[in-house]
């Protein structure tokens, strides 16, 4: 009860921070979409405050969400290009357990953005690639920076 | 070729058969095959999970449509309240996805229905598109799991069973292993065995996997019960360090009052401990209300005309495996025989907890004492001197020489100092980790 309530509070603070953000810039919420959907996957496994490998996810995953994004792109202009990418992207983020905790860790990274395009496909419409890129970013940062702070004052 | 790579390799067939005939099939909504391809292989390791997270995933869709169907005319579609009710059944989401994953894949097809309903759509055949979507991409990952260097579920939870038996193996000679773990490793492969036996019964196996698991979840929960076991060891000292000395009598160390609080504390515990020769060269009856009486021997060589054999409380005498016939023989009804591995405290402490015993309280003698305080193997330690000197090099000292985990680094903490008669009384506390 605790944890689902730790984390749908994350996910409400991901949303509406990441909502604000786009109706500043006059976007679409897709981006605020992509936070909250985020934010449930990352609510599943409750980070460890370990300050190293924190600080390696949180610059970690606002890249691996943008290149989830690009695969969604690929999806759109080329599918079966995206459809390998994707099957390859899984099966790596699996294959990686081989490797202890890190690869796992790892993998869970490469896997979370990949299923949260699929369940929460982003077609940011900003007119300038460079800003959906941004928000794109931002939305991995803000869902990782809301659950992991909550996270850390519930424990 | 290992379990990760079998699951990749499994992952990818899935996947890549969820795309072909997602896209092929379903070209507006392929995403819905792939994500439950995704979901029912992910974490399968036998093929069984495999097919009960597809049934859970194909329930939960049903299920979750119900609901929707239910509930839509009554919903009014608003964006603010479309919105709280979205978070609402997310939360409840996270929240049973814990008990049972059916749940989740329920609230997910009815926030999809609240999102498409506040987008105006008629949900009524998208439904049941959603739901062939579904089964379509549980049976691509169930395919998987079963062609694609499948591992059957017997030989899973044969598997993990051994494990967790070769971890309990470890914690009886002492070792700290992960016990929980492996408990949550067999939870995993648990499910789909026991809803096979519920749907087609043990036919007449006499070890159906289910009750394998069973069997070892509650050895495992027994074994991590038995670190609750709280010890306490209590011995009198000369203050040159004795127990006792070298005459045929018991050297008398305590006051009366000593005595007296002693038996306090002996009260509060449910077992009491000595060592076979102990009982053999002080013959002490060892009486206190509701505690049972133990004994740890190596060579089985007890009297039952001891005092400790007078059938006035429970007794127990631990011993190994080979002596333990002879001692239940020669013992008969005195005292229960429990066949340990090891004579160490690890391997006590874990007998006398299957034993239904939580506290114990050790009294001598000095082979005890130096096993139990060399492994830092107690709660609480009460020291109690005796205001004169033995000074016989040849007496039985507090303990022999060892390794002793509390040196001068890892020290005791001292939890208070009391005089009873002539008898200062020492009570240290052991942080156990």
């Amino acid at each position: 009860m605790k944890s689902a309530l730790v984390g749908i509070a994350g996910v409400l603070a991901s949303f509406l921070a990441m909502y604000a953000i786009c109706a500043r810039a006059g976007v679409n919420a897709s981006p605020a979409i992509l936070a909250a959907a985020l934010a449930v996957g990352l609510a599943r496994r409750p980070e460890n405050f370990d300050l190293r490998a924190t600080l390696a996810k949180f610059a970690s995953l606002p890249i691996v969400a943008l290149g989830a994004a690009l695969v969604g792109l690929t999806f759109r202009s080329l599918p079966v290009l995206g459809a390998i990418l994707f099957c390859a992207g899984m099966a790596l983020s699996i294959w990686l357990r081989n490797f202890d905790k890190g690869g796992a860790a790892i993998g869970r990274l490469i896997a979370l953005p990949l299923l949260t395009m699929l369940v929460v496909p982003v077609h940011v419409d900003t007119g300038h690639p460079g800003l959906g890129a941004l928000l794109v970013m931002l939305a991995g940062a803000i869902a990782f920076a809301a659950t992991y702070l909550l996270q850390r004052i519930a424990a | 070729m290992t379990i990760a790579t079998r699951m990749a390799l499994q992952m990818l067939v899935a996947l890549a058969l969820a795309f072909t005939v997602g896209m092929l099939a379903f070209p507006l909504h392929w995403s819905w095959v792939v994500l439950t391809a995704f979901i029912v292989c992910s974490g399968a390791v036998g093929r069984g999970e495999a097919i009960y997270k597809g049934l859970l995933r194909v329930a939960g869709a049903i299920g979750g449509t119900v609901v929707a169907a239910a509930i839509s005319p009554v919903v009014p579609s608003n964006g603010a309240v479309d919105a709280t009710i979205i978070f609402v059944v997310l939360f409840f989401g996270m929240w049973l996805r814990t008990i049972n994953y059916a749940y989740w894949a329920a609230c997910a097809t009815l926030i999809f229905a609240l999102l498409q309903g506040s987008q105006g759509a008629s949900i009524g055949p998208l439904f049941a598109i959603r739901v062939a979507c579904i089964v379509v991409g549980a049976l691509c990952a169930i395919a998987a799991t079963w062609f694609v260097f499948p591992m059957r579920t017997r030989l899973l939870v044969r598997k993990r069973v051994a494990e967790a038996r070769a971890a309990l193996r470890e914690v009886r000679s002492g070792s700290d292993r992960d016990l929980r773990h492996h408990l949550a490793q067999l939870e995993r492969v648990a499910p789909p065995v026991r809803l096979h036996r519920a749907v087609f019964g043990a036919r007449g196996e006499t070890a159906h996997p289910a009750a394998l698991i069973d069997e070892t979840q509650a050895r495992l929960r027994t074994a991590i019960e038995r670190r609750k076991v709280r010890v306490y060891v209590s011995v009198a000292v000369s203050l040159d360090g004795y127990i006792d000395d070298r005459s045929d009598q018991r050297l008398v160390l305590s006051s009366p009052e000593d005595l007296a609080d002693m038996r306090l504390a002996r009260e509060q515990c449910d077992a009491l401990l000595v060592g076979a020769e102990t009982v053999r060269r002080d013959n002490p009856s060892l009486r206190s209300p509701n505690a049972a009486r133990v004994t740890v021997t190596e060579s089985g060589e007890l009297d039952p005309a001891l005092r400790f054999f007078d059938g006035s409380a429970r007794t127990i005498v631990l011993t190994g495996h080979e002596g333990a016939e002879k001692l239940r023989t020669r013992l008969g009804d005195r005292a229960e025989i429990v066949a340990i591995e090891q004579f160490e405290p690890a391997a006590i402490i874990a007998a006398l907890a299957d034993c239904g015993l939580h506290s114990l309280f050790v009294e001598g003698g000095g082979r005890i004492l130096t096993a139990f305080l060399a492994a830092g193997a107690f709660d609480r330690l009460r020291l109690a001197i005796a205001p004169f000197f033995v000074g016989d090099a040849a007496a039985p000292r507090l303990v022999n020489a060892a390794s002793f985990l509390n040196d001068a680094k890892h020290r005791l903490t001292l939890r208070g100092v009391r005089a009873l008669g002539d008898i200062a009384v020492l009570e240290y506390e052991h942080p156990r980790t």
